[in-house]
């Protein structure tokens, strides 16, 4: 005799989560009952309210740690914080959809960018192996749709690429998975923490190729050079949610494996690979900048050394270093979604957003945008009076903290080298032209993108003023 | 012993043979090619073509919606046997998952993917 | 008291008001004349509340973990003094400025003032470093829109910048071995531990890029030289002087064993800038260039002072540093009015301007004496004092060197007034104009001040107290 055996709480955990989904459907639907098909505004507009829907329901859940369904899904403080950041990257490229997106597509695409949320969502609270999976998965296969959803070469290779590239990295964290699976004899996450693991084989081969696939993931170093093509080809809003979502939603993944699951004592031994890999993006990721001459190029390479710069925060595991590293990722992600939001305000139909060439100027056609590019160009590279400044020195005080120092040290060399590169976009835009291949056809003044630029300096300048870190991100695990 | 012990066992077995199946040919086999012997093979009719011929790329559209509904049916079958014992619980979760389903059916019938054109 | 309370703010306010009115110069109508008289009356205005808030003291709190910070603000006796010279540089730079795009350059200069105020009214080690990097962001903008090659930009900002990050990481770690950043200018105890050589390292790497100090200078000849005379004249016055405040605040008070230790290595590389930049400055062809590497010369000096650690040489080094960026604001405004007129930055081709400017002449013998240590005027108290300091700590040789360095000085000032000022006419030049009577009020103040310290130094050197552990 089988019951219901999920409770209200269980159902409720996920709620943020129902919410995309029923958005997703909604958004299908109305594009089903709609004549021709649905408007870019209307579709984008269910998209936010259920964002903001599924915004509102994680914060509900801040600070009430429950672990749902048998323990495959745990709310709680952590859960909550990532949620937000993906519901702040998903609201951030739909209104630039809004803007910039294929109107013949703009139903399907606003639905698959729900989906893929609901698979980062369901990332950041996945305390088992097949959660973690099912939400990758469900992410992935969304990206691989929204990388194609534009009628130009370039989409078409790039998703390829990442599905082709992706599957494998899935099929490297699977077999990882299996493993631990094998080694431990349960599927939650908790379980892998069993001190007798230490000394099993299975366990280290498993945890090896596991972390393989989230570096993947991840885009660090010897596994990175999906991103700057995938980036490059895909549709620019499609890049921005990427570029952070993404991001986020492995990390989350990798700070429970870090934080929850592996037998005490382990920790520096199985991490080290990754803390070296690391080390290697950061100067890696910005030595690849310097030679891009496209932005989302250039911002791919810059994502792999910031990656980096989170991972040093939480080397060595220490609490306070968790919480920088949630610090440093909801300033990245203001930042980068700041830079595509201006990308996307320049932009028309052919992504002139996406050269660096069309920025050549930009300080005399659009002086407010160029302001504000400028200000995210110095907030990566992690100049005062940003986020990025303040997000990079406490990281950097934890890794001198946490006796992980290299790590530091090599942040500081990455960042003396991303300068150039940032600093080049700022050069376009003041230099004096002498040429006039800048962009003739400027787009009118695009409500939406405007609008997120600013949300994106507001937030990216009071992350700066008011640094507030969430405290009760421990425990991941019940 | 290791419970996983036979695994390992049948992993070098299988893997050996494969190996001794590739290999024993080039070693004991005798070889007198001549050119029709080196064509590709096709009942014994000329070949007239290519051997990998091109092909709309719409059968893969087809094919990928076969697989979700041939999916979908699939599931059908444990929720069916163990609709009793499931009760009202599993109704309302196969009635979300048609609901879900049915959505996306819809949304193909009406964005032309079950059109030949 | 509650007249207490409002000088309290004043330390914010001196801070904000550049900063604002320089963003705000921005949003107002492109128009040259309004941009100079707005930037001048803001300039005064920043300097008078500078002059107000002596003894504010400020503070919010910002970071609770991983070690205390807060937004405190509030001039150490010696960041005051420097604070006063930047707004006297600053509103004579204004004054003096006439360029294309003006409005822009002055709303840059004003936001150059904003940050190198919060430099040094930073009581809280974090806030200077959020300072130190912020002050590079007007000054690569200015290189990039005014100045006569990018590569100058890129130079300044990637050498300033890697200073920068070294300070950053020094702070950090600073932080989290110390427990908190809100140290500057307060009696607290020495850094100690394994740490703390290379966080001495990591300052003193910053600091010394910053000054420059030989053979990390490479950024500052060509930065001197291309770009605009008003935004040179507060650089080298007093962004340069950023990294000895450093010293003094941070690297006296808080690793004064390290000083202690690496003092030699910072005397020998301070000779070696002082002889160094005398040498070079005796044969560059170019006016801006021979100030630039004097400056590299006098600052060595200064340097050298700081790193003997005498109470006597500490307190030339402060008067020296108030006199060099009087001195030397006066030379590059001057230096740029000649090229304003004449076109051209070259002793080859400059000569015979004295006959036809009296005025401009005047003024630039007086900036030329100063610089060259006459007896009476600033820079002269600074040197002999900062000699008889570094006497008195023992290093006769570095005294030495630094004669010979003097007797350079002026050989290479002479030449330079010698040749611009003097001597026959070359080519079709000079251009009659003399200064207009706001080219000469723009410079006047830097003068009188010069004479005044000179005459009476008491003042700066009553700021010292208290630095050196």
């Amino acid at each position: 005799m089988i019951l219901n055996p999920f409770g209200t709480a269980d159902w409720m955990a996920i709620a943020p989560i129902v919410a995309l989904a029923i958005a997703s459907l909604l958004v299908l639907l109305a594009d089903l009952v709609a004549r021709p098909a649905i408007s870019r505004y209307g579709a984008v507009a269910i998209g936010l309210l259920g964002t903001a829907a599924a915004a509102v329901l994680a914060a509900m859940q801040y600070g009430h740690v429950y672990a749902a369904f048998f323990g495959g899904f745990v709310t709680g403080g952590f859960t909550t914080v990532f949620e937000e950041i993906v519901a702040i990257a998903l609201a951030g490229s739909l209104a630039l959809y809004a803007t910039l997106g294929d109107p013949k597509r703009i139903g399907g695409t606003v639905a698959l960018m729900l989906w893929g949320s609901c698979g980062a969502m369901l990332m950041a609270g996945a305390a088992n192996l097949m959660t973690i999976f099912l939400g990758l998965e469900l992410l992935s296969l969304a990206l691989y749709c929204l990388c194609g959803m534009v009628d130009r070469r370039g989409a078409r290779e790039s998703a390829l690429k990442y599905l082709i590239l992706s599957s494998t990295a899935s099929g490297f964290l699977l077999f990882g998975m299996a493993l631990l699976f094998g080694a431990s004899g349960s599927v939650l996450l908790a379980d892998l923490a069993r001190p007798q693991l230490a000394a099993n084989p299975l366990f280290w081969m498993g945890s090896g190729l596991f972390l393989i696939g989230l570096a993947f993931k991840m885009s660090l170093v010897p596994f990175h050079a999906w991103a700057p093509d995938v980036y490059e080809g895909a549709p620019l809003p499609v890049t921005a949610y990427m570029s952070v979502a993404t991001k986020a939603a492995t990390l989350a993944v990798f700070a429970r494996v870090l934080y929850a699951a592996l037998p005490a004592g382990t920790a520096s031994h199985v991490m080290l690979p990754v803390w070296i890999v690391a080390g290697i993006s950061m100067i890696a990721g910005n030595v690849g900048m310097l030679a891009q001459h496209d932005l989302k190029r250039l911002l791919a390479y810059s994502g792999i050394a910031q990656v980096g710069y989170i991972l040093t925060a939480m080397a060595g595991g220490s609490a306070l270093g968790l919480r920088y590293a949630i610090y440093y990722l909801v300033a990245y992600t203001f930042m980068n979604l700041g830079a595509f939001a201006v990308a996307t305000a320049i932009s028309g139909e052919h992504e002139e957003g996406a050269r660096l060439v069309s920025y050549a100027g930009l300080a005399r056609r659009r002086p407010w945008l160029a302001a504000a590019m400028t200000f995210f160009m110095l907030a990566l590279a992690g100049m005062p009076p940003t986020a990025g400044f303040l997000g990079k020195i406490l990281i950097l005080a934890t890794s001198a903290d946490s006796g992980y120092a290299w790590l530091g040290g090599l942040l500081v060399a990455g960042t003396a080298i991303s300068l150039y590169a940032y600093a080049k976009v700022v050069r376009a835009m003041y230099l004096p032209q002498s040429g006039d291949h800048h962009v003739a056809d400027l787009r009118p003044i695009a409500p939406l993108a405007w609008i997120s630029v600013t949300l994106c300096l507001i937030g990216v300048i009071a992350m700066t003023f008011y640094p507030l870190t969430p405290s009760n991100v421990l425990p991941l695990l019940r | 012993m290791n419970p996983y012990g036979p695994v390992a066992l049948y992993l070098c077995v299988a893997f050996a043979a494969a190996l001794l199946f590739s290999v024993l040919p080039g070693l004991v086999a005798r070889r007198k090619p001549n050119p029709e012997k080196a064509e590709a093979y096709e009942c014994g009719v000329e070949p007239t073509s290519a051997v990998a011929g091109r092909f709309p790329v719409r059968f893969y559209l087809i094919a990928m919606l076969f697989v979700i509904f041939d999916v979908e049916a699939a599931s059908f079958y444990p929720w069916a046997v163990q609709m009793h014992a499931l009760r009202i619980y599993g109704l309302l979760e196969m009635i979300v998952f048609i609901i879900v389903l049915g959505i996306g059916y819809a949304y193909v019938w009406k964005k032309g993917g079950f059109a030949w054109r | 008291m509650r007249l207490r309370g409002d000088v309290n703010v004043l330390a914010p306010i001196a801070i904000l008001l550049p900063l604002v009115a320089g963003a705000l110069l921005f949003v107002l109508p492109d128009d040259p004349r309004l941009g100079k008289i707005y930037g001048t009356l803001v300039a005064f205005a920043t300097l008078v509340v500078v002059l107000l808030a002596r003894h504010a003291d400020w503070s919010v709190r910002w970071l609770a973990r991983p070690f205390t910070a807060a937004f405190h603000v509030g001039p150490t006796p010696i960041g005051w003094w420097l604070a006063l010279l930047l707004g006297l540089c600053t509103l004579c730079a204004v004054a003096a400025t006439n360029l294309p795009r003006q409005r822009s350059f002055v709303a840059q200069l004003l936001l150059l003032e904003g940050t190198m105020i919060g430099l040094f009214f930073a009581r809280d080690l974090l806030l200077f470093a959020f300072f130190w990097d912020a002050m590079l962001i007007p000054v690569f903008f200015v290189l990039l829109g005014w100045g006569s090659h990018p590569a100058t930009a890129w130079r300044y900002f990637i050498y300033n910048f890697a200073g920068g990050l070294l300070l950053l990481f020094a702070t950090a770690a600073f932080g989290v071995i110390y427990g908190s950043t809100d140290v500057i200018g307060q009696s607290g105890a020495p850094l100690i531990g394994a740490w703390a050589p290379w966080i001495f390292a990591g300052f003193a790497l910053a600091f010394l890029v910053k000054t420059p100090v030989w053979p990390l200078h490479t950024w500052m000849p060509a930065t001197y030289a291309d770009a605009p005379s008003p935004l040179v004249a507060v650089v080298s016055a007093v962004q340069s002087k950023a990294g000895l405040y450093g010293f003094l605040v941070i690297g006296l008070a808080y690793l004064p064993t390290y000083v202690a230790r690496f003092a030699p290595e910072l005397v020998v590389l301070g000779a070696i800038s002082l002889l160094y930049g005398a040498t070079v400055a005796l044969v560059q062809p170019d006016t801006k260039r021979v100030v630039a590497y004097s400056s590299l010369s006098h600052l060595g000096l200064i340097a050298i002072a700081i790193a003997t650690r005498n109470p006597l040489a500490l307190q030339g080094a402060l008067v020296y540093i108030v006199a060099h960026g009087l001195f030397s604001t006066a030379l590059f405004l001057i230096l740029g009015y000649v090229e304003e007129r004449e076109g051209t930055r070259s002793l080859i081709r400059l000569g015979g301007l004295g006959h036809a400017n009296p005025r401009l002449t005047g003024a630039f013998t007086i900036a030329a004496l100063a610089a060259l240590g006459l007896p009476g005027l600033a820079g002269f108290v600074g040197e002999i004092v900062i000699l008889s300091g570094v006497y008195q700590a023992g290093w006769t040789w570095a005294v030495i060197v630094a004669l010979i360095a003097i007797v350079l000085a002026s050989a290479y000032m002479l030449r330079l007034l010698q040749d611009a000022m003097n001597g026959p006419v070359v080519d079709d030049l000079p251009v009659r104009r003399d200064l207009t009577w706001i080219e000469g009020l723009a410079v006047a103040p830097l003068l009188i001040a010069l004479l005044a310290i000179g005459i009476q130094p008491h003042a700066i050197m009553a700021a010292i107290a208290g630095a050196v552990r």
